[in-house]
């Protein structure tokens, strides 16, 4: 059984669920059962689709409340999940008909990242010979390549649906793949780009990892390029948190609450005053002296002896 | 039942009332918790954004010094279980990474071999303890309560490195709950994101996400919400009234640590498993037991 | 009615390497596509791209190995043109970023690949199509290259001879526009949706191909479709030549490497159309697995290997398949692939027609022949494509605008409303699915006279059949059945194109083996195929074949 949202603003005043049945068969995809529906049941059951084969991108849809590429989604591992598969449009993106979005927005996002080589021209036109590059050098940058903007990513992102100048964990992962590749002439510009548009937005909730169809990995990307930011000398309060809790770590071996949450929210710690006070009163409150764990010699070796190991 | 423990940071901290439940329940349960005391911070996630190989070698010890003890480690968090996890997957996917660490570790007089499992207490009842075990153990079934299981992030995903349930579907929040008498709910947000990590930093999508969350566990009838991570906590419950506050969404959802839920359903005096430390009053749920 | 000096109808690897070009010379130019840029069927392509890059290798060697490979129905000069260019084309995608593999001294890697002397095909991976095509788009955006997504052209506009626009459907709104160009550079790709077994995909439906043979422009050497030997069994998905320029082998149901027997020389690697022949006899011939198909062995080659140079392989062998290629042999099939034949082009991609030119694999220069090597296609659209950039980018500079009613736009306009206003009928993709069996069946990879004049009956039927469609969807919003309906109209004009040339050529010459004349008879038959619109049909005519350095002989391997 398929539950599938409708809409077609042309007859619908909003969107409703059409429900079909349809034998699965073997190996048996949802776009195959899409397919099948729109030939023998409602021809006018709308989705985008192309290769059939997982690369193109097009058929991009949530399947059971998460979002997957139909081509790729076997109607037989969905089918026991629920009652019925909930097949619905992508989320984050406004609705044209049916599963088929208008993803400007998403295309807006990757276009904010500069999405190509920044290459010097004189160079560049230079065809006698190919930069020299080993396997790898382009190693992280071919990983990134495998991604095929589908919008999954976008689709499913958290942060995205609550903070619209998040720029979104496909657009991240392409920056990450210029600034990985040595002939792009403009990584560090491209990290100094990366605050104002969101790059401390992302809030971790890996959907973009475990949804990407093609294992790209963009919250790991973003990790990274968080790296790159801090290590450039980034001062917006998402850096200063990362280096608060290295610098407790380094300290006592734990977490600091308090020195965290401090240095992270500087003055901003007063919009918190009545909480704090409630907290203390509970005896919650953390204390900003906490001992350091035995053997904490040992996490200061390590510190300083991955201090400044930094890839790309 | 021996395991190495691992409590996290929070859970000694700013959510004791976690530590202290998880060790009444232990004695409960009969299970030995050693404690890792010379562990260090698993980082959070945040740690790996400044050093990412700093992160792998500091987890790493935790886990070699759990390996010299042979014993598994049991975490009572979410983000450290998460974070374990995926240094271990890391450790074992890439081999370079895994003799750079030993290297470290050397100067330490440790060595990671691979072989130490990180199961949060969650997984350890299920799979080690067994359900119905603990069904037995059960004085208080909570048969009167509608409890919206929170799983969030950390615990679930990336499902290559968790490998404990199905990410889309978990079951695991639900069974215990089933097994303590409760009636489990399902609600949209239950394994999204409570906004913790980017809590101190980007408060307002933070508010929306939990309040969201929150609010929708209450339109389905939730009396109370459980959540297997301290982060978690101090995002929905500990910033609940701050989160409704500005997100103008009225939640009022107490919200108990995972081992409070059981010690409520194993008899175990309330005021042994810390609420007065909550911001939601738990105290209509209590009266209701 | 908009206007640009240059329209281009697609935006695969052609489309946009020609639209940059165009506006890197100056050129106001515009992109149409019914597909988002990264969606197009480029985007599949898996392994590789020639270029006479080594040391020891030559462009002269490449443009012999093409002209071999091609059965000799290739255009020398034209062929000698793509390779003498290919090492520049190439070097040129590197420095715009394209992840070619590398070797250990950090040159562009370079494998051996079917009917080639020499290992000249540099790939990233196995998804090099993919690769390109993104580094393309990327190119594009960087250019500000200004692209209509999602606009799907119908048909061109022709008055006095001269090609003065297009005319197209906003498919999100169902609108009809006219769009009015000095010059059109046709990009559309391959007509792989004619045939129920394509590795192409579901949007390949040769529109641009036909838009030009409807408006008048014959089209050449559309009989010579080639088929691929290697795709999995089933669904058709493509197995590159990669996998047997790694070392692959193919065996029988009988555990043989029966290639041996075909082409003792290359082995795996001889030029697709002999090996698809040996595969498809095999399996007539009862050596094959019960359903019809063979084995690629690729387990000796090792987990780590696999893994490197042929990753999506595996996962579509995994995924789609079932099987690991690691442990198992895939199982694999022959499916239609390529389409050598097109609307005729000179080198610089201009048509017959004034102010039309095409690129790609739509076009026709003739590069490829009676059989396309592997890593040639993709050459030919960078190759191909940048020189039609340029050459229309002079072209509208000494052109002015043409101009031209409405009534185009009327006309296209009332036949789409009576398409989406019939009630009842047939379905569409009864049609498209019985078109795609005849084609499989009676125009495949052996042919004969018996079968072709099955399937023309057979076209013949369809096209009655298909004035009676009914689409079953009124709506004009995103209405993706009309698509389909258009698109089946013109895969059904390419058919009957098709099995004409297959039928008057009593020849067997690269892709195109006819069992009645299963020898090449150059005699009579070292020519192109014309074939041009008449309301009885395609109606056909001969043009010879260029030929400068290599005089026809036998073609062994």
């Amino acid at each position: 059984m398929f539950r599938i949202l409708r809409f077609n603003p042309e007859i619908d005043k909003k969107p409703h669920f059409d429900t079909f049945k349809v034998e699965i068969k073997g190996r048996m995809t949802v776009l195959d059962a899409l397919e099948n529906i729109k030939r023998e049941q409602d021809a006018s059951l709308t989705f985008r689709r192309s290769c059939r084969s997982g690369i193109c991108g097009s058929c991009v849809m949530r399947i059971n409340s998460l979002t997957k590429l139909a081509c790729k989604t076997w109607a037989t591992v969905e089918a026991p999940k629920h009652s019925a598969i909930l097949v619905e449009p992508m989320e984050n993106m406004p609705r044209i008909r049916d599963l088929v979005v208008d993803m400007g927005e998403f295309w807006r996002e990757i276009d904010r990242g500069k999405p190509w080589l920044i290459m010097d021209e004189t160079q560049a036109a230079d065809l006698t010979r190919e930069n020299l590059l080993t396997k790898e050098q382009l190693q992280v940058s071919s990983k990134l390549a495998d991604f095929i903007m589908c919008g999954a990513c976008f689709s499913d992102c958290i942060s995205r649906v609550f903070d619209k100048n998040f720029n979104g964990p496909a657009s991240l992962a392409k920056i990450h793949r210029f600034v990985a590749d040595p002939r792009d002439k403009d990584p560090l510009g491209r990290v100094g780009r990366l605050v104002e548009i969101g790059l401390w937005s992302c809030t971790h909730c890996y959907f973009c990892w475990s949804q990407c169809p093609r294992d790209v990995r963009p919250m790991a990307a973003i990790s990274t390029l968080r790296v790159l930011s801090v290590a450039k000398g980034d001062a917006s309060e998402g850096a200063r948190h990362v280096k608060a809790f290295m610098d407790s770590i380094c300290r006592t071996g734990l977490l600091n609450e308090a020195t965290l949450y401090l240095k992270t929210m500087r003055l901003d710690v007063l919009k918190d005053l009545d909480l704090m006070i409630r907290l203390a009163l509970k005896g919650k409150a953390p204390s900003p002296f906490r001992l350091p764990i035995p053997r904490i010699d040992e996490v200061r070796l390590m510190y300083r002896l991955m201090e400044g190991r930094v890839e790309k | 039942m021996r395991y190495a423990y691992y409590p996290g940071c929070v859970a000694k901290g700013m959510a004791h009332e976690l530590f202290d439940s998880t060790s009444e329940v232990a004695k409960r349960l009969g299970t030995e918790l050693m404690e890792l005391t010379a562990a260090s911070c698993c980082g959070a996630g945040a740690q790996n954004e400044g050093n990412p190989l700093l992160n792998v070698v500091l987890n790493t010890r935790t886990l070699a010094q759990a390996e010299n003890q042979n014993l598994d480690v049991l975490t009572i968090c979410s983000t450290c279980q998460g974070v374990m996890c995926q240094v271990k997957k890391q450790l074992k996917e890439d081999s370079r990474l895994f003799s750079r660490t030993n290297e470290a570790l050397d100067k330490i007089g440790l060595q990671y071999k691979g072989k130490v499992r990180v199961k949060h207490l969650l997984w350890v009842l299920i799979e080690d303890y067994g359900l119905k075990k603990l069904e037995s153990q059960v004085t208080k079934p909570l048969t009167s309560f509608k409890v919206a299981p929170f799983y969030g992030c950390y615990i679930l995903r990336p499902p290559e490195a968790l490998e404990f349930e199905d990410h889309e579907k978990p079951r695991s929040l639900e069974d215990v709950i089933k097994a303590l008498g409760a009636e489990s709910l399902h609600f949209d947000g239950e394994t999204k994101c409570c906004g913790f990590p980017i809590l101190f930093f980007q408060r307002k999508t933070a508010f929306e996400m939990s309040s969201q969350y929150l609010n929708n566990a209450k339109q389905k009838g939730a009396d109370f919400m459980v959540t297997p991570c301290p982060l978690c906590h101090i995002s929905l419950e500990t910033y609940q009234k701050k989160a409704q506050k500005q997100a103008r969404i009225e939640t009022n959802l107490p919200v108990v640590h995972f081992s409070q839920l059981i010690g409520l359903a194993l008899g175990i005096k309330p005021e042994k498993l810390g609420f007065s430390k909550h911001m939601v009053s738990m105290l209509k749920v209590l009266r209701g037991l | 009615m908009s206007e640009h000096d240059i329209i281009v109808v697609g935006a695969g690897l052609a489309g946009l390497r020609a639209a940059i070009e165009a506006k890197n010379k100056g050129g106001d130019v515009a992109v149409l596509s019914k597909l988002h840029p990264v969606r197009s069927h480029c985007d599949q392509a898996q392994g590789g791209i020639n270029a006479a890059l080594g040391v020891d290798d030559s462009w002269e060697k490449h443009a012999f190995d093409t002209v071999k490979g091609s059965d000799y129905l290739a255009d020398q000069d034209a062929a000698e043109v793509m390779c003498r260019e290919a090492p520049q084309a190439v070097i040129e995608l590197e420095h715009w970023g394209v992840l070619f593999s590398r070797t250990e001294e950090g040159r562009i890697a370079q494998r051996p690949f079917g009917g080639a002397g020499y290992p000249r095909t540099c790939y990233a991976a196995d998804k090099t199509g993919h690769v390109l095509q993104h580094t393309m788009f990327e190119q594009a955006q960087k250019n500000g290259v200004k692209i209509y997504e999602e606009l799907f052209a119908t048909s061109l506009v022709v008055e006095d001879n001269v090609c003065k626009g297009v005319v197209a459907i906003e498919i999100l709104t169902g609108r009809v526009q006219a769009l009015k160009a000095k010059a059109v550079i046709l990009a559309t790709g391959g007509a792989g949706q004619v045939y129920g077994r394509t590795t192409n995909s579901l949007t390949t439906t040769g529109d641009g191909m036909a838009m030009a043979y409807r408006a008048g422009v014959p089209l050449e050497d559309m009989e010579f479709v080639q088929f691929h030997p290697t795709t999995l069994f089933e669904s058709n998905i493509l197995v590159s030549e990669g996998a047997r320029g790694e070392g692959g082998y193919l065996i029988n149901a009988k555990g043989e490497r029966f290639m041996e027997r075909y082409a003792p020389d290359r082995m795996e690697l001889a030029p697709r159309d002999i090996v698809t022949r040996a595969v498809e006899t095999e399996i007539q011939e009862g050596r094959g697995f019960p359903g019809g198909y063979i084995h690629l062995d690729l387990r000796h080659l090792g987990e780590e290997k696999i893994n490197e140079r042929l990753p999506t392989i595996r996962e579509l062998a995994m995924c789609f398949a079932g099987i690991d290629p690691v442990k198992e042999p895939i199982p694999i099939q022959w499916a239609q692939h390529y389409t050598m034949g097109g609307v005729p082009t000179d080198s610089d991609g201009a048509t017959p027609l004034k102010g039309l030119y095409a690129s790609g694999e739509c076009a026709c220069v003739s590069v490829h022949g009676a059989n396309r090597l592997g890593g040639n296609s993709l050459l030919d659209t960078i190759v191909f494509g940048r020189r039609v950039g340029a050459k229309a980018a002079e072209y509208v500079r000494e052109t002015t605008m043409g101009s031209f009613t409405d009534e185009v736009l009327k006309e296209e306009e009332n036949r789409i409303e009576r398409m989406l206003s019939k009630e009842e009928g047939e379905r569409i993709w009864v049609i498209k699915f019985a078109l795609g069996e005849t084609m499989v069946k009676n125009v495949g990879v052996f042919r004969d006279k018996r079968k072709l004049e099955r399937a023309k009956r057979d076209l013949g039927k369809l096209r009655g059949r298909l004035g009676t469609v009914c689409i079953d969807d009124s709506s004009r919003r995103f209405n993706t059945s009309l698509v389909e309906a258009l698109e089946i109209g013109f895969a059904l004009d390419l058919a009957e194109v098709i099995v004409a040339g297959a039928l008057a050529r009593r020849e067997s010459r690269g892709a195109h083996y006819r069992v009645d004349y299963p020898n090449r008879d150059d005699d009579n038959w070292l020519k192109h195929t014309l074939a041009t619109k008449t309301t009885e049909g395609p109606k056909l005519s001969y043009k010879p074949v260029t030929i400068t350095k290599w005089q026809p002989s036998r073609r062994g391997y």
